[in-house]
């Protein structure tokens, strides 16, 4: 799950906020990137992969499931 | 919420931006059609396609058509079409020329491509684009879609398909994510290549709702295969990629006595056996008290971690992945065995089209997953035929695009859909469908439900999926058009949980690698050579009967599996 967007670091380029497939990630109005809605992220890692300042962490861990044995 | 409308409009429209919907678009393009490519998201940076390993099958030049159509058709159980895998693996060699035109490469070794045996297969093979996943190809196709004049516009959910007077396909209806702003796409050809239906059951599978294969269903369409579903193992705290390649590189499945248990439930296969028959033996040692299921790599040799470093872990999200979990967490995936469980991916219902990828509605072609492409998900099944139907339907589109003379949309049809899908921004207040899905998960999810299925469960399941709808799914509110998609994606799935429980209940046998009922625990041949097909009917009721597999036509007869 997203966890992070390091304010000082990120330039405002709107890539993540492009391209994050659960449009979790807005602008705010300094045009900085910031965590909208953290519980629909599925950790894809494309923020964090396409971050041209390493602004972004993704933790690999995921939300439990109802589904075990 | 606006009130105008943007009206978009080309000779073929495509809905989705992964393998299907991109080369759909391509191939459409090609053939001389304008091209209007849509995606909820950001084509080429979504969906399912994304986030696979990138292993395709491909049958080259020196290989055996009967023997790869043999292969597939009896990992399916036969219950497949087989003109169809045919036509899959006859467009694959050119399709992966196609992919080297482009400037992708496939790892090679002394003048021959490197390939693995694929999950579930005898003969098949997997290929591996160099230093390269899923998600760097399918960032290729959009640039070459591109590049062939293909008008991508990104972030507009389309949430039902639109009528000529005449009654033909003529488009979507579709909504600004971000904006809000309303789209009427209008085109002669339209290619849904939307994937098929989820419940969110795991990370691969967060954004699939099925919303395009029911919205061709409620238009008319029939749907096929919806007793099935692909559901994975994946490790308990994080989403990996390998399933079916760590074993095929030497990782195997161990339960929590250390016994290698497929060795038991598959003698030939092992731990290549298909994913549902390695999900079920898990699900079945649980049952024993055998749990926890592990991937058991600490017996792997260095050679086989470098090679499996090498094809699946050298780029992209899986490297990061396997950084974080030792810099984090202090372990890895390679070295260390870790607990797997099961994750429910995709039910395996889809619009039946037919060798053409056409559907029986006029104007309407389906490509990927929301066509049903089969039940046995091996790997390197899905990019080989989602790429197979994408080409196929956008050649298709193209050809129907270029003879018609669609009309104008119908728009009492139009204002219509559009008042269904935004009602429930109107209400003041009411359920949340995020509180639903999990509600839904919770009737699901359970291993005693789809994966060791009885008549006396499926029928508790389907009686609180239908009460939960009819308490819960009209009270739905939405507060902004994010909601609002969840809301209708939501009413997708209440529809598919119910069809798929009704035709699991139908289907009384069991098929071992795709299908097991413990209460009709052998195969039915007598009964159940058949696909199950769902109709809407004038009620809106599901008509559900059954359609008799054409094997007079088909290269291969059932056989003993």
């Amino acid at each position: 799950m997203i966890i992070r967007i390091d304010q000082k670091a990120c330039v405002g380029c709107g890539i993540c906020e492009m391209i994050c497939p659960g449009d979790v990630i807005v602008l705010n109005e300094q045009k900085k990137a910031v965590i909208g809605y953290p519980k629909d992220c599925w950790t894809c890692f494309s923020c964090e992969l396409s971050c041209p300042v390493q602004a972004i962490d993704v933790h690999p861990f995921r939300k439990p499931r109802p589904m075990a044995w | 919420m606006r009130e105008s409308w943007e009206v978009l409009e080309a000779d073929v429209l495509v809905v989705g931006g992964g393998f299907g919907g991109l080369w759909a678009a391509l191939r459409a393009a090609e053939c001389g059609s304008s091209v209007l490519l849509v995606d909820k998201s950001f084509a080429g940076k979504s969906g399912h396609s994304y986030l696979a390993g990138g292993s395709v099958m491909v049958m080259l030049p020196e290989d055996d058509l009967d023997q790869y159509v043999r292969d597939v058709a009896r990992g399916n159980e036969w219950l497949v079409d087989q003109e169809m895998v045919q036509a899959v693996f006859e467009g694959s060699y050119p399709r992966l020329k196609d992919l080297e035109s482009f400037g992708l490469s496939f790892r090679r070794a002394g003048g021959s491509y490197v390939w693995t045996r694929a999950r579930g297969t005898r003969v098949v093979k997997n290929l591996w684009p160099e230093n390269a996943t899923a998600a760097d190809e399918v960032t290729m196709l959009r640039r070459v879609a591109l590049s062939r004049d293909v008008e991508i516009v990104n972030h507009v959910y389309v949430y039902d398909l639109l009528r000529d007077r005449e009654g033909s396909i003529a488009g979507a209806a579709g909504i600004g994510v971000k904006d809000g702003r309303n789209y009427v796409l209008k085109a002669k050809g339209t290619v849904l290549a939307t994937n098929t239906g989820s419940y969110r059951g795991h990370h691969l599978a967060c954004e699939l709702q099925g919303t395009g294969p029911f919205m061709a269903y409620d238009a008319g369409a029939a749907i096929k295969n919806p007793e099935f579903h692909f559901i994975n193992i994946r490790p308990a705290k994080h989403e990996i990629e390998g399933s079916g390649i760590m074993p095929a590189i030497g990782a195997r499945w161990i339960n929590a006595r250390g016994n290698h248990f497929m060795e038991e439930y598959d003698p030939e296969l092992k731990d290549r056996a298909p994913a549902f028959k390695i999900v079920l033996s898990a699900a079945r040692e649980a049952v024993k008290g055998n749990a926890p299921i592990s991937m058991h790599v600490e017996g792997m040799s260095e050679e086989e971690r470098e090679r499996f470093r090498v094809l699946q872990v050298s780029h992209g999200w899986m490297r990061l992945l396997f950084d974080k979990c030792e810099r984090k967490e202090g372990y890895n995936p390679l070295r260390n065995n870790i607990e797997w469980q099961p994750a429910y991916e995709v039910n395996k219902l889809g619009i039946r089209s037919d060798i053409h990828c056409a559907t029986s509605l006029q104007g309407l072609f389906m490509a990927g997953m929301a066509r049903t492409l089969g039940i046995n998900t091996f790997t390197g099944w899905s990019i080989a035929s989602c790429t197979w139907s994408g080409y196929t339907a956008g050649e298709s589109a193209a050809r129907y695009a270029s003879g018609s003379n669609s009309g104008a949309v119908d728009l009492d049809d139009l204002r219509e859909k559009h008042g269904t899908f935004t009602a429930p921004i109107r209400k003041e207040s009411g359920s949340d469908p995020d509180d639903l899905v999990h509600e839904i998960q919770k009737i699901l999810f359970p291993v005693d439900v789809l994966i060791i299925m009885n008549g006396t469960n499926l029928q508790h399941a389907l009686d609180r999926v239908l009460r939960l709808r009819e308490e819960k799914a009209p009270d739905m509110s939405a507060r902004d058009v994010r909601t609002l998609i969840k809301v209708k994606e939501t009413q997708t799935m209440f529809l598919s949980a119910e069809m798929t429980l009704r035709a699991c209940l139908m289907r009384k046998e069991t098929r071992e690698n795709i299908y097991y009922r413990e209460d009709f625990p052998q195969p039915d041949n007598a009964n159940w050579l058949k696909w199950i097909v769902v109709q809407k009917g004038e009620r809106d009721e599901m008509n559900f009967s059954t359609e008799e597999i054409p094997y007079e036509r088909y290269r291969f007869r059932p056989e003993k599996n």
